[in-house]
Order: C-alpha cells, then sequence, then structure tokens
C-alpha cells in the first residue's frame, strides 16, 4: 500500500513536471523544470527495476541533456529574451490539438491496459538462449549477444550527431564562455581539481561494472563526458578550430574496434559479430572501454560545438 | 499490479502533452523538450510493459530503452546545434 | 539502532522540509540560497548517518560519507557562482 503511494505520488509529479515545464511562459523555468523531470524519471527507473536506465537517464538523460538546454539557452541572448512568444496558432487549432492529444494518451493507456503479462516474452527466450553468459548482467548481456546492431548504429548515431554539429558550426562554449564572468572565480578550477578525477575514477568503474552490475558504455561514457564539461567550464580545456588526428582516432575508436571484431572473426566463426566461446568475454570487454572512450569524446564534443579540443592550463 | 499501472497511466499522458507542446509551442527549444517528454512516455511505456513478465523485468526492452536514450540525446543535441545556428544567422540578418 | 537510524532520517527529512520552504518563502535570492545550502546539506548528511546506521556496513558508511562530502561541495561552489553571478547582474534583474 506504501509503495502504491509512492508509486502514485511518483507518477503523478512526472506527469506535473512534464506539463509545467512545456507551459511555463520562462524558457529558463521550462529547461530547469526538465531537469528535474529527468531526474525523476531516473528515481522511476530505479523503481521500476531499470537500474541501468536509471544510471544512463541520471548521467545522458539529466546531466549532459541538461547542460547542453542550459547552454543553448545562454547562447540564444539575453535572459530577458526568454520569454517563449504565446502559440501562434488559432485558439480553435489549440483546442483540436489538446482533444487530439487526449485522445492519442486515452488510446494509448487503453492499450497499455489490454496488454496481457504474457509467460515467456523475447527477453526470457534471449536469456535462455545466451549460449554462455560473458558478462553476468542481463541488459550488457542482451545488448552486446543479440542487438550488437543497436550499440553499433547508436554509436554511429552519435558520431552522426557531432558531425553534423560541426556543420552547424554554433560553438557553445566559446558563446557561453565569451560573456561570463561568474567562471572567473578562483572556486571554479579548484572544483574542477578535486572533481575531475573523482569523476573519471567513476566513469572508468561504471564501465568496467557494466560486466556484472548496472553499468556499461553509455553509462561510464556520459560520466567521462562529464568530467570533460566540469574541465571545459573551468577552463582546463578549450576549443580548438581543427580536428587533431589523435582526436579523430579516438572518436572512432568505438566504431573501429567494434566493426573490426565483428569483421574479423567472420572467416572462422560464419557471420558477422559472432565471437568464439573462448573469446567473447574478452572481445566484448575491449568493446565496450573503446566504446566509452569514443562515447565520451563524441558527448563532449557535443557540448564545446566546436571540431576540436585542446589544453589550456 | 493496480499500483503499477500508473505507470502505464502517466506513460500515456506523457504522450499526449508531448505531442500537444510539439504542435502548439512556438519556440524550437520548446518543441525539442516537447519531443522528448514523449519520447520518455515512449520509454516508461516500454519499461512498464517489461515488468509484466512474471520472472523478472524482460531485459530487451531495457536495452532497447538504453539505445533510445543515447539516440534522443544525439538528436537534441543535433537540434540544439541547428537552433543556435539559426539564431546566429538571425542576429547577423539583423545588423 | 535501527530505530535510531530511522529517527535520524526523520530529523533529515524535516530539515529537507525546512530548506524547501525557506527556498520558496524566502524574499531574494541570497537568503534562498542561504535556506536551500545549509538546511539540505545537514539534511542531506542527517539522511547519510542514518542510511550508514541502518546498512549497519562501515564501507557502506565510507562511501555515504564521500557521497556527502562531494555533494556538499558542489553545493557550496554552486551557491557561491549563482550569488556571484546576481552580484555582477544587480538585483534589479527581477
Amino acid at each position: 500500500m506504501t509503495l502504491s503511494l509512492f508509486d502514485g505520488l511518483t507518477a503523478l509529479l512526472l506527469v506535473i513536471l512534464a506539463w509545467r515545464c512545456l507551459v511555463v511562459p520562462d524558457l529558463f523555468r521550462g529547461i530547469v523544470l526538465f531537469v528535474v523531470f529527468g531526474l525523476l524519471l531516473a528515481l522511476t527507473w530505479a523503481r521500476l527495476d531499470a537500474p541501468d536506465l536509471a544510471l544512463a537517464e541520471a548521467a545522458i538523460g539529466a546531466g549532459i541533456l541538461g547542460v547542453l538546454l542550459l547552454g543553448t539557452w545562454r547562447a540564444l541572448g539575453s535572459p530577458r529574451s526568454g520569454e517563449t512568444p504565446a502559440s501562434s496558432l488559432s485558439r480553435w487549432l489549440q483546442i483540436a490539438s489538446g482533444l487530439g492529444s487526449a485522445l492519442l494518451a486515452g488510446l494509448v493507456a487503453w492499450a497499455l491496459h489490454l496488454v496481457p503479462g504474457s509467460e515467456g516474452g523475447a527477453g526470457t527466450l534471449a536469456v535462455e538462449e545466451l549460449p554462455l553468459p560473458a558478462t553476468g548482467q542481463p541488459v550488457t548481456a542482451v545488448l552486446l549477444d543479440f542487438r550488437s546492431y543497436d550499440t553499433l548504429l547508436e554509436t554511429a548515431v552519435l558520431l552522426m550527431a557531432v558531425v553534423g554539429s560541426w556543420l552547424a558550426r554554433s560553438s557553445l562554449l566559446d558563446a557561453i564562455a565569451g560573456n561570463d564572468a561568474t567562471t572567473d572565480t578562483p572556486v571554479v578550477p579548484a572544483l574542477v581539481r578535486l572533481f575531475a578525477p573523482v569523476l573519471l575514477v567513476v566513469g572508468a568503474y561504471l564501465v568496467w561494472a557494466g560486466a556484472h552490475s548496472p553499468g556499461g558504455a553509455f553509462q561510464g561514457g556520459a560520466v567521462l563526458a562529464a568530467a570533460g564539461v566540469l574541465m571545459a567550464l573551468g577552463r582546463v580545456l578549450g576549443t580548438a578550430p581543427n580536428v587533431g588526428w589523435l582526436l579523430r582516432l579516438l572518436m572512432v575508436l568505438g566504431l573501429l574496434v567494434f566493426i573490426s571484431a565483428g569483421l574479423l572473426l567472420m572467416p572462422t566463426e560464419g557471420s558477422f559479430m559472432a565471437y568464439p566461446e573462448r573469446w567473447a568475454g574478452l572481445i566484448m570487454h575491449l568493446v565496450e572501454y573503446a566504446l566509452a572512450l569514443s562515447i565520451a569524446l563524441s558527448l563532449l564534443l557535443l557540448f564545446t560545438g566546436a571540431p576540436g579540443l585542446r589544453r589550456l592550463g | 499490479m493496480a499500483g503499477l499501472d500508473v505507470y502505464a497511466l502517466a506513460a500515456a499522458v506523457l504522450m499526449g502533452l508531448g505531442f500537444h507542446g510539439l504542435v502548439t509551442q512556438p519556440h524550437p527549444l520548446k518543441r525539442l523538450l516537447a519531443v522528448n517528454v514523449f519520447g520518455n512516455g515512449v520509454f516508461l511505456a516500454l519499461i512498464v510493459l517489461a515488468r509484466r513478465l512474471p520472472d523478472g523485468p524482460d531485459p530487451i526492452p531495457h536495452a532497447m530503452v538504453l539505445t533510445g536514450i543515447v539516440i534522443a540525446v544525439s538528436a537534441t543535441a543535433f537540434g540544439l546545434a541547428l537552433v543556435r545556428r539559426q539564431a546566429q544567422d538571425r542576429e547577423r540578418g539583423d545588423d | 539502532m535501527s530505530l535510531l537510524g530511522a529517527l535520524i532520517i526523520v530529523c533529515g527529512l524535516f530539515f529537507y522540509l525546512a530548506g524547501t520552504v525557506g527556498m520558496l518563502r524566502f524574499p531574494d535570492v541570497y537568503s534562498r540560497l542561504h535556506a536551500v545550502t545549509k538546511a539540505d546539506n545537514v539534511g542531506l548528511g542527517l539522511l547519510c548517518l542514518g542510511c550508514g546506521l541502518l546498512f549497519q556496513s562501515w564501507s557502506k558508511a565510507a562511501l555515504l560519507l564521500v557521497i556527502w562530502l562531494l555533494a556538499v561541495t558542489a553545493a557550496t561552489v554552486g551557491c557561491h557562482l549563482i550569488a556571484r553571478n546576481r552580484l555582477q547582474q544587480g538585483d534589479d534583474a527581477e
């Protein structure tokens, strides 16, 4: 009973936060509410037995995305222009949209209510079929054994997003740092010196821990990227106009290792991304570490918005 | 079971809110937020369904949502870069 | 031991409540910051202490202590930056 009260409150808060974040006229408030919504969602994932997602949501969804949103808000101009104009749609169209959305929500709720709890879901079969659980953790194992293409292609999507941001030529970090006197205080570099090593250790730990407990390349990579964001804000890292070859190599390292591991073993194993049982664990670890590095760099470059990175201090 | 269905309801409402926001909000940043709210509603629905199995949560929807979170952030980051570029160009046009 | 832990957690929650009320009710940025950072740091500390007692394990207690220290440091710097930004922008930017 107490738990269902907790669930009811969480679900209600989720809905209220989403609603407020969308309708509040002040853009800054909307973004802050969205970040809070992300954190509450992380709590929800933890409650719904999905600790992997909780970590990913807190690190990527609320953390990195929050930084990106706030940075963009800052880059868009003075805080005064943060008031968003009222909708340009006519009242009737708005009402029609509201009714349509309510209908959509009702249909989805009805459909979700009708779906029964089936006996053997795909996941149960998948876990049974796992030949040798190289990793003792179901989500990581499923990702690497059955959904390799997902992981491979999502890393590619992340890379494409970085390339797209480069093409847009809108450096976020320079826009923030250019007119910001608040980071001139000695407190921020001190914080960076204190937190960056901790974050690097936690990030590496999360990648390593992904093999047997919640964690993995994406969660670890996001924490590593957070360390980079902190260093960029503390003026330890700066933007550069060009991409060095080392940076290029590190950015594609994950894809490179992943694809070559899949391709090189094709002659012996017969199909793409089939690993011999003896080596599966080792290969997966290698792929995870390479992926984490590339993901961290990609997320960091999405934040700085400039092609290159250089050390400042 | 009854206690968990509130999340299914919340997922449906989030999708509705996200869609309404996407249609009615004029500011591009707000639209990006709306798309993210919609996406999070879909993720929530998947995770709620994953819990309906008798023996523990189904790892496949979890893996799919993990992928989805990363894709959503990538797409949003690209969208934000476009929004910034649009604002830059507008400023240059005003000068 | 578990009763003591629960009692400490309840105390911590009271500090959280006080901090939140302060943030909502105080008139300007500085006093709001004051309420949030001070009360919530104490609240989090008590929460960690209570959880450490409930777990009855030194390693978990040590982890909780690290979490508390990191959170306090981050809160301090965040508070400093917000106050500084406010001071430079002037109070008329309301």
